[in-house]
């Protein structure tokens, strides 16, 4: 009988990944008895390397940590610094860096739900074997994965890895000519962009309705990229700077990527908690194709999340349309730094959720000591306890390539660093 | 885009650099700088991902350099083309998307350009070797050479 096996799941590798990870899963007598994501990527150190490094060195720096988002990083960390230094980069660098922000989530989110997502709900291996069937969704990925890279190189002078960003601003402005061919793209991408939340809205996603608590920033004005306060839609509306005294990091045995809980629990962070804690800073026009593709925010199901995240898509061309759409060439495309000793924090969303540091520096400029958040390990406590909650409710009596499939579409789900892949879960089971 | 683009790709760790260095190694020679920006693009990729498709995008002719586990003795200098690459076993990549499964994508939405070739240096099964001079120098040679070849053709 189904109830009284025994199954242990264990997954050595995730392979094709950014880093290294693994699943464990052991099942009796109808229950999950135990559970880890093993994440055994090498620590990757970068808040030591920081350590004596001048300020004006950390954007590039940070921005080696990840390849998919480094823009969010360099964010994260100009704002950390600058608003330890006291320094307002004026309205025309808050635009531009809104419009490289907007091309870091086109490209990201527009990779993950074309060739990541998307074959797991159409029923396809991988993104290659989709291909052949449907050449269009991946056509249409890359092309949308093309414009967020020019909106970065915009800024950024290359896409992969970019170096236009710096404390106070940018080093350099592009010209005008060059902004207008990149608007022109974008406004040709708007139909695209709003018919994709539709797209995704039509895709057959699991019903999967579970309680979580949603992380995000939030602004006063605005869809919330580089400011705000952090809130929750259980109740917390606190500082960035009041951050540590709220969320606890903590190493488990089984990762080398630190947990991360909310008074306790976990908690998720990223598009889908974005759009349900802010879905009424978006524009009309989104809300209105976003209900009308019937799927209603805030959401519990979890599988919402490729919607979420293609709304961002639609609202990240229309945002970086309309700032682009009042460009003009500053008389300097920063301002001038001059470093204070102290503690910079800065907070800003990622594609894939807050992105929080903090940097100690010395009078002198240089770094004392950091400490650097990702969304990723913030997410990690939560991708157990959903996969958890997912492969019970899809039924344990399920055969093992079943659970498998889930329990992959479940991580790939959250578009971690550490499973950014179509297919990587190999799998051994034991039966006892 | 310039008819010729040699990528590099790579990461900072260890052998993975080869693609980068012998891009440097390129830009350094005076015959490869008299064609920059009319006939060559060199680029460094550090695991470009789907990215690999738009750096490549609008070029006659990719040279993409990497570091290849073939069989071959190590330090061999490898030529793969698209077919051979499509035809080599699953690898353990980056964000999903390795050379292979890039190129292989590539092909089905053809988007690659009309000549496409893989060039790098054989690693073997170890985790210990590292090219020689000699041999990169050898590589750098090869890949001038694909480069004057094609750009001679084209002149006819």
């Amino acid at each position: 009988m189904a109830d009284n096996r025994e199954i242990h799941i264990n997954v050595p590798v995730l392979a094709r990944v950014e880093g290294e990870g693994a699943l464990e899963l052991k099942v009796r007598d109808g229950r999950i008895d135990d559970l880890k994501l093993q994440i055994f990527e090498p620590p990757r150190l970068f808040e030591k390397f920081l350590e004596g490094r001048e300020y004006d060195e950390v954007p590039d720096i940070v921005a080696r940590i990840c390849g998919i988002c480094p823009v969010a990083y360099q964010m994260s960390a100009v704002h950390a610094l600058e608003n330890l230094f006291g320094i307002d980069a004026g309205a025309w660098v808050r635009d531009m860096r809104r419009v490289i922000y907007c091309g870091e989530w086109i490209e990201s989110h527009a990779l993950h739900i074309h060739l990541l997502a998307a074959p797991d709900f159409l029923g396809y291996p991988n993104a290659i074997a989709m291909a052949g069937d449907h050449a269009d969704i991946v056509r249409r990925g890359l092309r949308l994965q093309s414009l967020g890279n020019r909106l970065i190189k915009l800024f950024g002078g290359r896409s992969v890895h970019p170096v236009g960003v710096r404390v106070g601003g940018f080093h350099h402005a592009p010209s005008v000519a060059e902004v207008q061919q990149v608007l022109a793209d974008l406004r040709s991408a708007v139909p695209e962009a709003e018919s994709l939340v539709r797209w995704t809205a039509s895709l057959d996603l699991p019903a999967d309705n579970q309680p979580f608590t949603s992380v995000a920033l939030r602004h006063p004005d605005e869809y919330p990229m580089n400011e705000g306060r952090l809130v929750s839609d259980a109740g917390l509306d606190i500082d960035i700077n009041e951050y540590e005294t709220h969320f606890r990091e903590f190493q488990v045995p089984h990762s080398t990527a630190l947990h991360s809980l909310l008074n306790g629990r976990p908690y998720l962070v990223g598009p889908l908690a974005r759009v349900n804690l802010n879905q009424d800073r978006l524009p009309a026009q989104i809300r209105q194709v976003s209900d009308a593709a019937g799927i209603r925010f805030p959401s519990r199901n979890m599988f919402h999340s490729i919607v979420a995240r293609a709304i961002e898509i639609y609202y990240a061309v229309l945002e970086a349309t309309r700032l682009l759409g009042r460009y003009a060439v500053p008389d300097n495309p920063s301002v001038e730094v001059t470093p204070r000793a102290g503690i910079g924090i800065g907070c800003t969303e990622a594609p894939r959720g807050i992105l929080w540091h903090r940097y100690t520096l010395d009078g002198e400029g240089h770094i004392r000591s950091a400490r650097i958040v990702p969304p990723t390990s913030q997410n990690q406590a939560r991708m157990e306890e959903d996969l958890k909650l997912a492969l019970e409710t899809l039924g344990l009596d399920r055969k093992e390539e079943e659970l498998r499939l889930r329990g992959e579409t479940v991580i790939r789900n959250y578009d971690p660093c550490i499973s950014c892949s179509t297919h990587f879960l190999r799998i051994k089971v034991d039966r006892e | 885009m310039t008819p010729v683009v040699v990528i590099g790709v790579g990461s900072p760790f260890g052998v993975d650099r080869l693609g980068w260095d012998i891009v440097h190694l390129l830009e350094e020679r005076e015959d490869m700088r008299e064609l920059i920006n009319d006939k060559l693009t060199l680029l460094t990729a550090d695991r470009p991902g789907t990215k690999l498709i738009e750096m490549m995008k609008g070029a006659e002719k990719a040279i993409v350099i990497d570091v290849i586990q073939s069989g071959m003795e190590p330090g061999s200098v490898v030529h793969l083309n698209e077919d051979d690459v499509q035809n080599a076993p699953q690898q353990v990549s980056v964000h999903g998307f390795g050379v292979a499964d890039v190129i292989t994508l590539g092909d089905k939405m053809g988007e690659l350009p009309p000549r496409l070739n893989i060039i790098g240096l054989e690693m073997g099964q170890g985790t210990d070797w590292t090219p020689s001079h000699a041999q990169k120098n050898r590589l750098v040679d090869t890949v001038v050479r694909e480069i004057k070849n094609y750009l001679a053709s084209t002149r006819k």
